[in-house]
């Protein structure tokens, strides 16, 4: 039987989630990620941070943690993407024609184009994570600044005794793909059309008319980018993609509250020794703590644990 | 960074001659005696590179493609064109005496003229020049610039006036008609009368000695300037 046994109300374990979401910074240090990729004629460069905000808690009588709609804020969300753009073409045409086989001596088109970038700051767009399914889980962990031939009085006044540390040990963390509202789409398309207007050099008012020329052999910007970004039927599916899937901004999220929430913020910690006694000018009296266990039932949390 | 590559003589280069060509002129010219010729690349009177065109009835070339710009040296060269000694750089081309040469200009300032006659003394067969085009050559022409323009003849007189008119709004997926014929007469044009959209071929088919001058006389700068009367 345990000789010791600590419990945590529902409505106190959700204060200490509260904390322990609050806590959370993506990347877990500053300054904001920063990264890319490219695939074919398209990359993409980015920098991003974020945190998360409300979401619910719920202790199960299985022993599970669920945490469901967690918003993901995404506090940095910057995006450059470029492609080769195929850009203008004056085209050729068939001087002889050949009867039997299209064109005999033929004017070569006159391809004009180059790299496109276009900046989208998507900062303060809001993902879910629809749910996280957890485990509570002990771990001992033994100062990484103690040395070996300290004693366990020592480590304490040194500030670096040894612990036992409580975590919210996720078994799945689902995260939802980033909704890219059609405002967005609608953005991203005014971008590449002002950037190709941009792309155009001023060539003086003896020349005003190559723009206009230019222009109009251009097909509409949700073809272009339909062109040479794949097979999306809008440009926010496009984006979504790019997000999710190619730059795996959902994977990364992923993993990193996988790995808060497991290896980086403890709901709870215990010095071992436990200090029982510590007022000076008396060494403290600490007893040792083993077998440490946590877990839930549907009404609360319960730590369990031997002691000497 | 966002760049746009082009070459600005596609743009600065409004008029068009057959006999000095630019980017947006070419010539179709059918050799029908075989042998051996020896080509010049000329701009004015100055020889910018010596060619051979072989008219071999063996040739499976019905298109020989010769461009003027990489034979007068004034597009980059490859790293084997520089590798190459003074033969290498001696360009041979080959074609059907049933198929047709083309001569075109791919980049820079042009204004290439072009000399052909067989290497070997032969009186019988016609020297090819291109400042004078002779009957059953054809001059390709793509005109950029909206506004109207001049067309005639410097060999043989007659006149010919060509629109050009304004290119459709932005983002429109403009692309030019099929290219417009006309013939060269002793007489003048057939027809005398052209009007073009923007970038649309036109081809003249020579019936008479030519030498096909295309000038702008009133540019149109669409309907921003016609508005405000300039």
């Amino acid at each position: 039987m345990s000789e010791l046994t600590v419990a945590a109300s529902e409505a106190a374990f959700e204060q200490v989630f509260k904390l322990v979401r609050d806590n959370f910074t993506f990347p877990l240090s500053n300054p904001p990620l920063t990264g890319g990729d490219s695939w074919g004629p398209l990359s993409a460069s980015y920098e991003i941070s974020a945190h998360l905000d409300k979401g619910t808690i719920q202790l199960n009588a299985d022993g599970s943690v669920e945490i469901k709609a967690l918003d993901v804020v995404w506090d940095t969300l910057k995006l450059e993407v470029c492609f080769d753009f195929p850009g203008f073409t004056i085209p050729g045409f068939c001087i002889i024609p050949d009867p039997w086989n299209g064109c005999l001596v033929g004017i070569p088109s006159i391809q004009i184009g180059g790299p496109l970038c276009i900046p989208l700051d998507l900062s303060g767009l809001v993902s879910e994570i629809s749910e996280v399914r957890a485990r509570l889980r002990a771990d001992y962990v033994v100062d990484p600044g103690r040395l070996p031939a300290w004693t366990d009085l020592e480590a304490e006044f040194a500030g670096k005794p040894n612990k036992w540390k409580i975590f919210i040990d996720p078994d799945f963390v689902s995260v939802d793909p980033i909704d890219i509202p059609a405002s967005i789409g609608n953005l991203f398309e005014n971008l590449v059309e002002q950037a190709i207007e941009d792309l155009i050099p001023d060539l003086g008012t003896l020349f005003s008319w190559v723009k206009p020329l230019l222009m109009a052999a251009l097909a509409p910007v949700v073809e272009i980018v339909k062109g040479i970004m794949g097979v999306f039927d809008k440009v926010e599916d496009f984006i979504q993609d790019l997000l999710g899937d190619k730059l795996d901004f959902l994977g990364l999220i992923q993993t990193a509250v996988a790995e808060y929430l497991a290896k980086k913020y403890p709901i709870y910690e215990f010095e071992d020794p436990y200090p029982i006694l510590t007022d000076p000018p008396l060494i403290p009296v600490k007893i040792p703590l083993r077998n440490l266990k946590a877990d839930v039932t549907d009404k609360e949390m319960i730590i369990t644990g031997d002691i000497g | 960074m966002s760049k746009l590559y082009f070459d600005p003589n596609l743009f600065s280069q409004i008029n068009l001659d057959s006999g000095a060509l630019t980017m947006l002129g070419s010539i179709v010219h059918q050799f029908d005696q075989p042998g051996v010729y020896r080509g010049t690349v000329r701009r004015g009177d100055e020889i910018e590179s010596v060619f051979y065109l072989s008219v071999d009835k063996e040739s499976p070339v019905a298109a020989a493609d010769i461009d003027l710009a990489r034979l007068a040296g004034a597009l980059p060269q490859s790293d084997g064109e520089k590798c190459g000694d003074d033969d290498a750089r001696e360009a041979r081309f080959s074609v059907n005496p049933r198929g047709h040469a083309l001569f075109r200009v791919s980049g820079g300032r042009g204004g290439y003229s072009v000399n052909l006659r067989k290497a070997e003394r032969d009186d019988k067969t016609p020297v090819f020049n291109s400042t004078v085009l002779a009957e059953g050559a054809r001059f390709a022409a793509r005109i950029l610039r909206p506004g109207t323009y001049s067309v005639s003849n410097g060999q043989g007189g007659g006149k010919a006036r060509l629109t050009v008119s304004y290119p459709p709004k932005a983002f429109s997926n403009y692309r030019p008609p099929d290219p417009q014929q006309v013939k060269v007469t002793r007489k003048g044009f057939e027809p005398d009368k052209i009007a073009l959209k923007p970038a649309q071929g036109l081809i003249f088919e020579c019936d008479a000695p030519a030498r096909i001058l295309i000038e702008l006389v009133e540019p149109d700068d669409g309907p921003k300037q016609k508005k405000s009367g300039r």
